[in-house]
């Protein structure tokens, strides 16, 4: 009974180091769907919230991008639009408010595929999101580009993908 | 008796090894059917105004995952298409195959030049206009059986044949 009871200590041992190496050393895969995730949250807002809150969580955001981070939108009925800048982003995400009243963003199915450096990665995920008092969900795959600047995994690219072909 | 036992009692009962014969087949059934709604019969929400009138904005469908594991889709199936995983899924019905020449003139989908049958529809849009295109060897044309509204505002076009994961169950009542 003892020597079962050491076996089960030691296994549960394994697995809180095991635990604790992911916490402490992520491979980096892990690393970028952290950041993609907290970049979603950063981008959701609910329709009361405060310009200092909005402020804070935009500044946040902003340290998720390279400075040069493009984003080409290409969706059905209407016209291809590009930002070609973080500031340029960021403003448009400050400006969000004044257009929808509250959004909530989620990423889903993150397929992510590293460079063979491990420096740049592709990602292609689903983005849902949910605009405030409309009752129709907003369903688009993206594909980011990924690279690792001074230590920091950063968005350069976002675009739309055509998941039907027109 | 103190609590301890008391709790024991009701977790395992008074005859652990009885407890856990009973215990055994309500474990495998309910992983049967976990991976049964998983993998074969995936249960699927429909959400928005695509597919009115087969399918009503928030009734709940069956997504029959090994449909095409032995034969291709059909034209006039319903089919599942993913998009970057099997979390959200856009419901489609199937109306052109790989090869065709496909298209939309003034409402009516056309196959290889003539005119497809499509009695599923209750809402034909007469100005739904696209340039004839040639399907790819793996490409399906989908589109919504809803055709209301303006052609822009209808997310159709040509699925790749990897992104087809099912076909929907049609059940009593559905066209």
């Amino acid at each position: 009974m003892k020597k079962l009871s050491n076996i089960i200590l030691l296994l549960a041992l394994a697995g809180l180091g095991y635990w604790l190496w992911t916490v402490f050393f992520p491979n980096p895969q892990q690393v970028i769907r952290n950041r993609l995730n907290k970049l979603a949250r950063l981008a959701s807002f609910s329709p009361g919230e405060g310009n200092i809150s909005r402020i804070s969580k935009i500044q946040r955001m902003g340290r998720l991008l390279a400075e040069d981070v493009q984003v080409i939108i290409d969706v059905p009925g209407t016209e291809i639009q590009t930002i070609k800048s973080r500031q340029e982003l960021m403003q448009a995400a400050m400006a969000a408010p004044r257009f929808a009243n509250g959004l909530k963003a989620e990423f889903l199915d993150m397929n992510i595929e590293l460079g063979s450096d491990t420096q740049s990665a592709i990602v292609d995920l689903t983005l849902k999101a949910k605009i405030g008092g409309e009752s129709d969900l907003i369903v688009q795959e993206l594909k980011f580009t990924m690279k690792k600047i001074n230590n920091d995994w950063l968005i350069t690219r976002v675009e739309t993908v055509k998941t039907l072909k027109p | 008796m103190g609590i301890l036992d008391w709790a024991r009692a009701i977790a395992i009962g008074r005859r652990p090894k009885r407890t856990l014969v009973r215990l055994v087949p309500v474990i495998v059934l309910g992983l049967i059917t976990v991976l049964f709604f998983r993998f074969v019969l995936t249960p699927v929400r429909i959400t928005g105004p695509s597919m009115i009138p087969t399918f009503q904005d928030g009734s709940i469908k069956f997504l029959n995952r090994l449909a095409y594991l032995r034969s291709e889709p059909k034209r006039g199936d319903i089919v599942g298409i993913r998009y970057s995983g099997n979390h959200v899924l856009l419901v489609k019905r199937v109306v052109g195959l790989p090869g065709e020449l496909v298209g939309f003139q003034y409402g009516r989908f056309y196959v290889n030049g003539k005119p497809l049958h499509e009695p599923y529809l209750n809402y034909p849009c007469a100005k739904w206009h696209s340039e004839p295109k040639t399907l790819g060897p793996n490409e399906y044309y989908v589109v919504g059986d809803n055709r209301s509204m303006p052609i822009d505002f209808h997310y159709q076009g040509a699925a790749d044949r990897r992104r087809i994961i099912g076909k929907i169950l049609l059940l009593h009542g559905d066209s």
